[in-house]
């Protein structure tokens, strides 16, 4: 079972976009984020998904919606989303980009879970590499019963957050996940 | 045309102060949802439908509307 930590961010925190992935790196691994920088150089592999060069070992994926950012971190390969229930054209949305069986689901249930169902593919094509894109339609989180506990053998979890907010978590195996708030 | 793509970002995301330079991601902050839902938009304003694997080389806004220039996308 893996463990995964998620490093969060809100809106008014002072440290700038562009540092949050060193920083909280550093935070995770017990490091003052100035020592080493090179440590935390990224390159985008498969399908774009981005990893550390010089730790492989440590795999993460970072959201960001509404001014709030986070990153979760492991030690096996994770994708996350973070997804805030903003106005938009639900029905559209989930006709365009959803399986047939996500958007039967959430046309029965008034797109109550709509923002769930995304949350979940985002997660789940961030932690294989395809990305959000067409091929989102391919597969689906969702049956006649709601939203699955996994999807093509990849576990998903909602992690307790914000109300206005979806947020997923996608791994082989998940065991703890915590949430700490950046430095 | 600028105008055009100003309006939809405008009423899709409540961004402003949209230029031919202005980077999707990088300036206005973006995520991938802000973009589908932008697309649906896109979509519906001009009939026609965007494969989102061509979405992803357009950086800019500049980028945008060569990319409708290419395709013959115009106003209905």
């Amino acid at each position: 079972m893996a463990d995964f930590t998620i490093i969060y961010y809100p809106p008014e925190s002072v440290c700038p976009p562009a540092m949050r992935l060193s920083r909280a790196a550093a935070l995770l691994l017990d490091r003052e984020p100035e020592e080493d920088e090179a440590l935390y150089e990224t390159k985008r592999g498969v399908g774009g998904k981005p990893y550390f060069v010089n730790m492989p070992g440590l795999h993460f994926s970072l959201s960001h919606s509404g001014g709030h950012w986070m990153c979760a971190f492991g030690s096996e390969p994770v994708g996350l989303d973070l997804q805030r229930k903003q106005t938009c054209d639900r029905a559209r949305i989930s006709r365009r980009f959803f399986h047939p069986e996500e958007d039967d689901y959430l046309r029965r249930t008034g797109y109550r879970d709509f923002f769930c169902v995304w949350a979940a593919k985002e997660s789940f094509v961030k932690l294989t590499g395809q990305g959000v894109g067409d091929e989102m339609r391919l597969f689906s989180v969702a049956g006649e019963a709601g939203i699955r506990p996994s999807v093509e053998g990849m576990r998903l979890f909602f992690p307790p957050f914000d109300e206005d907010f979806a947020l997923c978590l996608c791994a082989r195996e998940i065991g703890q996940v915590k949430i700490l708030y950046g430095r | 045309m600028l105008e055009l793509i100003q309006n939809i970002i405008y009423q899709v995301t409540g961004k402003s102060g949209i230029t031919y330079d202005t980077d999707f991601i990088q300036d206005l902050e973006l995520n991938s949802f802000d973009i589908m839902n932008i697309i649906c938009a896109f979509e519906d304003h001009f009939d026609t439908t965007i494969p989102t694997r061509e979405v992803w080389q357009l950086h800019q806004v500049r980028d945008v509307i060569e990319y409708m220039r290419q395709k013959g996308i115009t106003e209905p």
